[in-house]
């Protein structure tokens, strides 16, 4: 018989790590009371595999650890928050954070592919980010080097994942914070988003993310600790993703187009501009501002005017048609199937869908149940 | 008469398929209860049908819920390789433990993986395909998919029993 108390013990300890409270994780168990919960971790009531199974869910943590067969992998991951959320949902957002970023690595491993590509900054002194001008300089060599053209929302997220290695992902972060990142020795650059964001604030809050992964290795985290030192370099990523999203040549030649056609720029004009370089209004009115378009005053009361926000949320609602997912997970997973490397089970996991979703999800790709024939390729 | 207990994929493609009730006429179903929690929707064309498994099913006696102790899941995790533990669901690996306690059932399965697992556990001669199950049950339906088939389980197999013999 396993040792009660020694799971006990371990289920405990599985729930703190994630910051849950007792009442919290007993609703999320599906117990009609938290004392259920108080006398599995008392040890005075036996424990079923089906429970084990939903308790390592919730806690992401694998069975083997609760059950005393595998050891408890106390790293944490030093993610960085733009606007960090209660300490409990941190917690439990970081270790699902962490745990996906395993099975990545794992994936990979398993798959034999060599390694994703590495990311690289250019980034290596904190003089090249000292002032507004430079972060500019950044945001243009990261553009041309990232080929991400002229509009470079639409191409950034894959630019990042297949030409940078970033895993993007994406996680109902609701209001309890927004975006976070890390570079990890060992799981790379991973960048996590707000799905529950609109498309347009996505798209921007991936670029102030990359900014964070740019200048990873300047700044330690106790520095980081440093208020004023934060704030600088929150200004900083922002300018950044400003500039990377919308470049001040093709804004200009934009809003002359619109000024050719109707002789001015209407509020409507503004919102369809912001639509096609996948940005807010606000970001687009100080973005003017800085490039000198439009003055101070007028960006300010473009980005605060309630009839602008109103037609921009009217306007861009079919943007926020379709739940954005990582693709390298996606695709790793795919590949896992494919070879039997997981089940099915844990592919509707890892790809966040239903399990009768699975066929359709992978007729969607194109992918077969197997490898299918091989191909010769000639010499070139 | 035979006892199987089936995978959450295979529940969910027979009912999408309209062939889950005829076959309860004809065998004993017994499921996991990670399984069971896992079958919440079918699909019939496009539409996706909510499903109340456990109050349609296991209330009404029609299936077996059987459940796996954690002593039963340690004894197989001791069992299956690293690389199979990683990437095996949870639904499957209930089952397993289900089927390695009780070794009069026979398990049908649609999954690479868990098929993969039995010959770890000694279990090869414990498992049989959708295909067949349906042939046996003399159940006819419409074109299967290809995990289905006898052919992906028998393939399936062979790989996990290679597996084995390499030490794996």
């Amino acid at each position: 018989m396993m040792e009660t108390h020694d799971l006990a013990l371990r289920l405990k300890k599985a729930r703190e790590s994630v910051g849950l409270t007792l009442k919290s994780a007993a609703d999320k168990m599906g117990f009609s009371n938290y004392q259920t919960l108080g006398s599995i971790e008392n040890g005075a009531r036996e424990v079923k595999a089906a429970e084990i199974i939903k308790f390592s869910k919730i806690y992401y943590c694998s069975i083997d650890v609760l059950i005393g067969t595998g050891d408890h992998n106390d790293e944490k991951p030093r993610l960085l928050w733009r606007r960090a959320p209660e300490e409990h949902v941190r917690k439990m957002i970081e270790k699902r954070v962490h745990k996906l970023a395993e099975q990545c690595v794992w994936l990979q491993e398993a798959l034999t592919i060599s390694s994703r590509r590495k990311f690289k900054t250019f980034v290596s002194d904190r003089e090249e980010i000292a002032t507004n001008f430079k972060v500019d300089d950044i945001a243009r060599q990261a553009r041309k080097s990232l080929d991400l053209g002229r509009r470079p929302s639409l191409s950034l997220k894959d630019a990042l994942e297949q030409q940078m290695g970033v895993v993007v992902i994406y996680d109902a972060l609701s209001d309890a914070g927004s975006a976070a990142s890390m570079v990890h020795p060992r799981y790379g650059a991973i960048v996590v988003i707000n799905s529950n964001e609109s498309p347009w604030r996505q798209n921007y809050d991936l670029a102030h993310e990359l900014f964070h992964l740019y200048t990873w290795e300047l700044f330690t985290q106790d520095e980081l600790q440093d208020p004023v030192l934060f704030h600088d370099i929150e200004r900083k990523a922002d300018r950044f993703a400003s500039t990377l999203l919308l470049p001040s040549e093709e804004i200009q030649s934009r809003v002359h187009q619109k000024l050719d056609e109707n002789k001015k720029l209407s509020k409507a004009d503004f919102v369809d501009i912001a639509r096609e370089f996948g940005v807010s209004t606000q970001a687009l009115a100080y973005r003017m501002k800085n490039a000198n378009l439009i003055s101070w005053e007028v960006a300010d009361r473009i980005a605060k005017n309630e009839e602008v926000l109103g037609l921009s949320k009217d306007r861009r609602w079919d943007e926020r048609e379709k739940a954005p997912k990582s693709e390298i997970l996606t695709d790793l997973a795919i590949r896992g199937l494919r070879k039997s490397i997981i089940s099915r089970g844990k592919f509707a996991e890892l790809c966040g869908i239903d399990r009768c979703d699975i066929d359709d999800f992978i007729n969607e790709k194109g992918i077969l149940y197997n490898d299918g024939e091989s191909f010769e390729i000639m010499d070139s | 008469m035979k006892l199987w207990i089936l995978d959450a994929d295979v529940i969910i493609d027979l009912l999408s398929l309209g062939v889950f009730d005829n076959l309860l006429k004809h065998c004993q179903l017994h499921l996991s209860t990670t399984v069971i929690e896992e079958v919440r929707f079918y699909k019939t064309g496009k539409a996706k049908i909510q499903i109340n498994f456990r109050t349609d099913y296991v209330n009404t006696r029609k299936v077996i819920e059987e459940s796996a102790t954690v002593d039963d899941l340690k004894e197989i995790t001791e069992l299956l390789p690293m690389a199979i533990k990683r990437g095996i669901g949870p639904g499957e690996l209930e089952s397993l433990a289900v089927l390695n306690k009780n070794r009069n059932l026979v398990f049908c399965s649609m999954d690479g993986l868990a098929i993969k697992s039995l010959p770890f556990l000694d279990l090869s001669q414990n498992g049989i395909s959708v295909e067949k199950l349906l042939q046996k049950s003399g159940i006819s339906t419409k074109i299967l998919k290809e995990p289905h088939m006898e052919q992906y389980f028998q393939t399936k197999l062979k790989d996990g029993q290679e597996l084995k013999i390499k030490g794996f």
